[in-house]
């Protein structure tokens, strides 16, 4: 039996978010039709409203209901060292940390040319223009240790670095909290590679 | 090291199977096309993660399946290692080794089983493109190390990039200066890796060189010399110097001196990925001067030279898998494989013609039968 039009046009549209395959689907849009009226409202509201409200600071990039961000507006941070990430969810797990009192610059992508991201598709320019007006201490690169994010961070120290400013990445190292034996070897290998004297 | 179970599920043409193996020889018995050589792949697997044959999990796993299985128990020489395989229709692979979910189920597979494969295939080794030759290196050091196998993964993304950026800045017109910097960090990258890659070819190919020399010697009473060398245009006007900074200085120049044929041809035209081993016998190119009979001498003392170096650099000895090759070697050449294998080796044997065997292979072995992707165990009648 093939399933009802509406419930089909359902099942598709759930399916197209990431990590939702076609058995996640067709459970996710039955229990929405077992749902009460105004549960569904609440759900489908809030998909609506997140998506109009929540806009690109101009200033950072990153998302939020204010443009710009609280992080650019607020008096306790640090608007002299600017930490670059590729994606919001990168910058909310910097954000957990509660360890980070500077700003951010979202980038929006790693350059991928099999993508067809190229340093033009990212804000870039944008970064660029923010480095060189502003008083900076230090720009953290922040970015995946992935073969596009070493790229982009080559990219990046590349431009950035004839402005003279300090420009540091994240350091490569064991996770917290494990045993040594259990880290694999390139980690053990980065980590030896960025060892650090006790203070 | 044993294999001392193995068991199947809808892997490729099989649906079902599972056999404890209390032998050392396997000889794996049926027509073209039933499914023997897929006992063997799936063997080859635990070792090397990936496989020849395939190009795609995909193809591994049985026509409408979801996934295949490859579940084993091996017995290294101071251990038991129960290693699952999930090969999925996703890409997706999961694995579990003593029971233990693996986070990265490429490279954790990587170090617990050595196998050396020896196909009737393996003879296109000399005579075939440099490619298949290149593919040979890297199955092999996979197994040998997982710094390689990462370090191998890096760059061949770094050159798929790359060759995307080459192709793109031809046809959008960019500018010779941004697309120099874009290819700058790409580049980097190439280099990096790359330069560890030729580091530890090179090596693997001079020990490779050193124990097949002795084998093709003996084997030919001294009438034979091989010769092993590791070639790159990155070598073309210094000469290889096993130091990595300078080995890194020496692709760079490399890179940068091709960037016009590269920018022509919009491809990656330096590095690893397009090198090659020059095989030469009594001076002479094999590719082009070797008799169909020193072809097969040169593959018999090359893999028994691949078995060596895993005994030596991991202290085990291989499971040997010989898929369809007795066919192509005569009684000698039997001989000398049957004599020079080290003691209690595990061999895994598939044959069209059990009469292609010598007899003492059939000596205590285990012998099974496949036909349409159903085994079934076989005893071993006489009269040969």
């Amino acid at each position: 039996m093939k399933y009802t039009k509406p419930l089909l046009k359902l099942i598709e549209e759930f399916q197209k978010l990431p990590g939702v395959g076609p058995k996640s689907a067709q459970r996710m849009a039955f229990y929405v039709l077992n749902q009460d009226m105004e549960q569904v409202e609440k759900l489908a509201n809030s998909i609506l409203e997140a998506k109009k409200l929540i806009k690109k600071c101009s200033s950072c990039h990153n998302i939020s209901a204010n443009d710009p961000c609280e992080i650019c507006v607020s008096s306790s941070r640090d608007n002299k060292t600017i930490c670059v990430v590729s994606e919001p969810k990168d910058l909310i797990a910097i954000e957990r940390t509660n360890e980070y009192k500077g700003v951010y610059h979202v980038l929006g992508g790693l350059i991928s040319p099999i993508d067809g991201i190229g340093p033009d598709e990212l804000s870039i320019k944008e970064l660029l223009g923010k480095v060189s007006k502003n008083n900076l201490n230090e720009i953290i690169l922040a970015l995946d240790t992935s073969t596009e994010g070493e790229a982009t961070m080559l990219y990046l120290n590349r431009i950035l670095s004839p402005l003279g400013k300090k420009i540091t990445r994240l350091g490569f190292g064991l996770p917290a909290g494990t045993e040594l034996e259990y880290a694999d070897e390139l980690t053990i290998a980065r980590a030896l590679e960025g060892r650090s004297e006790i203070k | 090291m044993l294999l001392k179970r193995l068991k199947l599920t809808n892997f490729r043409n099989i649906e079902h199977f599972e056999e404890d193996f209390n032998t050392l020889k396997i000889i794996i018995l049926g027509q073209n096309a039933q499914g023997k050589s897929n006992i063997l792949e799936a063997v080859n697997i635990l070792a090397k993660s990936s496989s020849d044959r395939a190009l795609r999990d995909n193809e591994l796993i049985n026509f409408n399946k979801e996934f295949a299985l490859i579940n084993s128990d091996i017995k290294t020489s101071d251990d038991d290692i129960e290693i699952s395989l999930q090969i999925n229709t996703t890409g997706r692979r999961k694995l579990k080794i003593n029971g233990v979910s693996k986070k990265a189920p490429q490279a954790d597979l990587i170090g617990n089983f050595f196998t050396v494969m020896f196909a009737a295939d393996d003879l296109y080794l000399i005579k075939g493109s440099p490619s298949l030759r290149r593919k040979w290196l890297d199955s092999n050091l996979t197994q040998l190390s997982k710094i390689y196998h990462n370090h191998f993964a890096t760059y061949q993304k770094s050159i798929t990039q790359k060759n995307a950026l080459l192709k793109s800045a031809f046809e959008s017109g960019m500018s010779r200066k941004s697309l120099q910097e874009q290819l700058s960090i790409w580049n980097k990258q190439i280099i990096e890796y790359g330069a560890e890659i030729l580091l530890q070819r090179v090596d693997y190919v001079n020990k490779i060189e050193s124990f097949a020399k002795q084998f093709l010697n003996d084997m030919s009473s001294g009438n034979e010399t091989l010769q092993l060398n590791y070639f790159s245009k990155i070598f073309s006007d210094t000469p290889y110097v096993p130091d990595v900074e300078k080995i890194k200085a020496m692709f760079e120049d490399s890179i940068n001196n091709s960037f016009d044929e590269e920018l022509a041809r919009g491809q990656a035209l330096v590095g690893p990925h397009r090198d090659d081993v020059l095989i030469q016998i009594n001076d002479k190119e094999a590719r082009a001067f070797a008799s169909q009979g020193q072809q097969r001498s040169i593959i018999l003392s090359l893999k028994l030279a691949e078995l060596k170096a895993v005994e030596i650099l991991k202290n085990e000895v291989p499971v040997l898998l010989l898929d369809d090759v007795f066919a192509e070697l005569d009684e000698s050449r039997q001989n000398f494989l049957l004599h020079n294998l080290p003691e209690g080796i595990q061999t895994f044997i598939t044959t069209t013609h059990i009469s292609d065997l010598q007899h003492d292979l059939l000596e205590n072995a285990l012998v099974l039968k496949v036909e349409k992707g159903k085994i079934v165990k076989k005893p071993v009648t006489s009269g040969f």
